[in-house]
């Protein structure tokens, strides 16, 4: 910094000297007028102190607080958070029975209902799973009726889920006064779109 | 007082002030909402119980004694009083069918844990293959429920049960 070596820092430069107090002793004087000379640069520099520490530590905790999101993000909040457990499993229970409960009266509209609950390889799924039901319903007169006894969270994100599902099958065959009880499984991953959970995938455990 | 070496410094030591603050909230709450420490319980007790139904759902009749004392181990409370009670008879019939049964499980999940009580509720889906002495293998696939309760020496099944077809309360 200082080009000659003859001037040590004991005298501040020209301009700064306008308003201030004639003198700049290194030694702060204890009390009185004369206490105000080095608080002038004093306090700029334990606000310069200050300033680095504080940002050093707003650093250091913007840095932690991303590692803890990022962690916690691929966190299993199954069972461990309750409501978000109990929303998932609610939603994605009465998806199952809607999807699967019809009337040969209007499969078709079953169908429909269907694609607003399902969204990537569910929609393929399912439609290959209703296309026999619906050519065999109207003949057999079929209506089922779908139950889920047993719902678990195995797995939950914020925005994904994978639910194990028991459900109950209630057939009815108009005409004949016959019914009869079948029990699925289905293994359900599901994703949250916007506040609704939708089924994004259905595993019925037939692939082998 | 219009000196801006100390305005800028008070100014920078501010926004610094309010960064650390604010980046302090940020870690904190993110801190927070870390998962409680009942999330390695809920694998653990899943992973038991799984163990635990497989077990039960494994036995080879040529050894039959070795299966009946896993089933033992695998339970506690009624479910174990009455295997143990049961004992000499299961080893009688198990001989007697001469068949060998093994089982996969497919899925698991629990659908509820209690920490404090020290209870959960898992429901299981299986597949169950028997293979008799002569004859081919019959493969069925199963819904079961089970509730496990915490012991001494780990998480153990109390109960286990085949999910009922029929819906509640309607016979079929």
């Amino acid at each position: 910094m200082s080009v000659e070596p003859s001037q040590p820092d004991t005298d501040p430069p020209e301009p700064a000297d306008d308003e201030a107090q004639p003198t700049e002793t290194d030694p702060p004087e204890p009390a009185g007028d004369q206490g105000r000379a080095p608080l002038r640069l004093r306090l700029p520099a334990v606000l310069g102190v200050a300033t680095v520490l504080l940002g050093g530590f707003g650093a250091w905790a913007t840095v932690q607080a991303h590692n803890e999101r990022a962690a916690n993000a691929q966190q299993n909040l199954a069972l461990t958070n309750g409501p978000a457990t109990s929303a998932v499993r609610r939603q994605v229970s009465s998806a199952i029975q809607a999807i699967f409960s019809y009337s040969y009266t209007d499969t078709a509209r079953t169908r429909r209902d269907a694609q607003s609950l399902l969204t990537g390889p569910a929609i393929r799924q399912y439609d290959q799973l209703f296309s026999l039901v619906q050519k065999d319903a109207p003949t057999q007169k079929l209506v089922v009726t779908t139950s889920v006894t047993n719902s678990g969270v195995e797995f939950l994100t914020g925005n994904l889920a994978r639910v194990l599902i028991f459900a109950n099958q209630q057939d009815s065959r108009a005409g004949t006064g016959q019914t009869s009880y079948a029990g699925a499984m289905f293994a359900v991953t599901a994703v949250l779109t916007g506040s609704t959970w939708k089924i994004s995938n259905i595993d019925t455990f037939t692939g082998g | 007082m219009a000196d801006p070496l100390r305005a800028t410094a008070a100014g920078l030591a501010i926004v610094a002030a309010a960064f650390a603050g604010w980046s302090g909230w940020s870690w904190a709450s993110a801190a927070q909402a870390a998962p409680p420490a009942s999330s390695g319980l809920r694998d653990q007790v899943l992973q038991a119980g799984e163990q635990a139904v497989e077990n039960f759902n494994t036995l080879d009749y040529r050894t039959v004694g070795q299966g009946l004392k896993l089933w033992e181990q695998s339970s506690t409370g009624a479910l174990h009083s009455e295997i143990v009670a049961g004992a000499a008879q299961f080893e009688r019939e198990f001989e007697q069918a001469r068949t060998v049964t093994t089982a996969q499980i497919l899925d698991g999940a629990l659908t509820s844990l209690s920490q404090q009580a020290g209870t959960a509720d898992i429901i299981v889906a299986i597949q169950i293959t028997v293979t008799p002495e002569h004859g081919t293998a019959a493969v069925k696939q199963s819904r079961l429920q089970g509730q496990l309760t915490r012991t001494a020496s780990g998480w153990k099944l109390s109960a286990l049960s085949q999910v009922p077809v029929s819906a509640a309360g309607s016979g079929g």
